[in-house]
């Protein structure tokens, strides 16, 4: 460990109230005499205010996605009588149950295949495979101490990204697919192999592995199933009222980007 | 464990972050429904009722953070103290009542321009680290948060992640010391240190 690492170890600690009383006696001692060290102090407190700023920020926003779904689910609308009968928590299960079925029906229902509508040409504008995305995966995965390299090779998620990553888009299929039955610490795969079978054409497919994705909410790439599978619907000519609806409400979206692209599409569209 | 959870431990972190989420769902469960009724009695609709809970969810857990937090009454009536008090604050804002509130005058008095100028680029720094989070690796991203904001010790971040617990105290540290260097290195944080 380097001296440098050494010196920022003990002002976080000290911020973090990790030192024994001895300890923050002696650092504070040496705060009053060390401009240097009082100055690098002054630097990393604020560092933690930012931090804990940056934290609220999703803070705040886990909290309005989750005000935002009881809303989706009539809660405000009818909270007398739903209070009363979600003081159950089995009940409370129930409901989410009940409401995720609604939903993927109601889905399946909205996006179902309308051979009327395609525009191509909207689409080539818009659809291109997320490799930013994609990088961030495989930078996590690699051997920097999450993953053991000697095993890495072997792993199917793994070998199915970085097809991926090359465009071989068959090749990250078959290692992908047999993830469809995984539990949903594979949906990375899943959303990766719906973004192959994009780009081979096959599109309901793509889009049967998108829906449950865009309604997994452990999923951190949640909104951007949601983006793909509005696309993949636009494409397959499938009822476009379902794709507007999407595109809505990844208009309201908190990513900037998301909510920007998501806003101009449904622009052309109208 | 297969193959797959075996290496993909990422996800487990989500079990660190689970707990925040269900404060947050155990809030609205048990006192939305008063919170709400207090509004609506009180000259106030159902979306400030829900705009109101927002706000209070937060002052909430932004207190069980500290770690000398302790509710002198029960939980329910700490909400409700939360909850009259931002209330109250923001019909003062409307003014709707008329409350005054001398200490706070008094404190906008004794700003002086140096002072207000200080907090701007107080502001500005953070704004600064904020976006700079957002720049940082995913994997960096994930251990400060759950080190330095949701107070997770290194061994608990290390059985979520899979690495070893000394691996996670260095890299917090390094992960931070990068973060400090984006910072420093940025033309923002040299224009305001002109």
């Amino acid at each position: 460990m380097n001296e440098d690492l050494k010196y920022q170890m003990e002002i976080i600690r000290y911020l973090e109230h990790e030192m024994s009383e001895e300890e923050r006696n002696a650092f504070e001692s040496s705060l009053k005499t060390n401009k240097d060290l009082a100055r690098e102090f002054s630097e990393y407190q604020l560092l933690l205010e930012g931090i804990d700023t940056w934290g609220e920020q999703l803070t705040k926003e886990k909290i309005k996605s989750y005000d935002k779904r009881l809303e989706q689910e009539g809660y405000f609308d009818k909270s007398n009588i739903v209070t009363s009968f979600i003081g159950n928590t089995t009940n409370l299960k129930w409901i989410g149950i009940a409401a995720s079925i609604a939903i993927l029906i109601a889905a399946y229902i909205f996006l179902k295949p309308n051979a009327n509508i395609g525009p191509a040409i909207t689409y080539n504008t818009y659809y291109q495979a997320d490799t930013k995305l994609l990088d961030r995966f495989i930078s996590f995965y690699q051997p920097t101490g999450l993953v053991n390299s000697d095993s890495l090779q072997k792993d199917s998620l793994y070998l199915g990204l970085q097809a991926f990553q090359q465009r071989n888009y068959g090749q990250a299929i078959s290692y992908l697919k047999p993830l469809q039955m995984q539990t949903k610490s594979a949906d990375p795969g899943k959303f990766y192999l719906a973004l192959a079978l994009i780009q081979v054409n096959e599109l309901q497919q793509a889009i049967d592995l998108l829906i449950p994705l865009t309604n997994s909410n452990s999923f951190e790439l949640r909104e951007e199933s949601k983006w793909y599978l509005a696309l993949s619907n636009m494409q397959s000519g499938g009822n476009i009222e379902g794709t507007k609806a999407l595109l809505r409400e990844l208009s309201q979206s908190s990513y900037s980007n998301m909510a920007s692209k998501a806003g101009s599409l449904l622009a052309e569209l109208k | 464990m297969n193959n797959l959870e075996d290496h993909y431990q990422v996800f487990k972190v989500k079990d660190l972050t689970h707990e925040l989420d269900e404060r947050i769902k155990n809030l609205y469960k048990l006192y939305f429904e008063d919170v709400k009724n207090h509004i609506l009695k009180n000259s106030g609709s159902l979306e400030d009722a829900r705009d109101l809970f927002q706000e209070l969810a937060l002052v909430y857990y932004k207190q069980l953070q500290k770690s000398d937090f302790k509710i002198e009454t029960s939980e329910k009536n700490y909400i409700y103290g939360i909850c009259k008090n931002l209330w109250l604050k923001k019909l003062r804002d409307r003014k709707i009542v008329s409350i005054p509130d001398d200490n706070f005058i008094d404190n906008l008095k004794d700003f002086s321009q140096q002072e207000i100028q200080q907090n701007q680029e107080k502001d500005s720094l953070i704004d600064l680290i904020c976006r700079t989070m957002d720049q940082i690796t995913e994997e960096c991203r994930q251990i400060i948060y759950l080190a330095f904001y949701l107070k997770k010790s290194s061994m608990e971040i290390a059985g979520a992640t899979g690495y070893s617990e000394q691996f996670i105290k260095v890299k917090k540290y390094r992960c931070l010391q990068g973060m400090r260097k984006m910072i420093v290195d940025s033309p923002t944080y040299k224009i305001l240190n002109q």
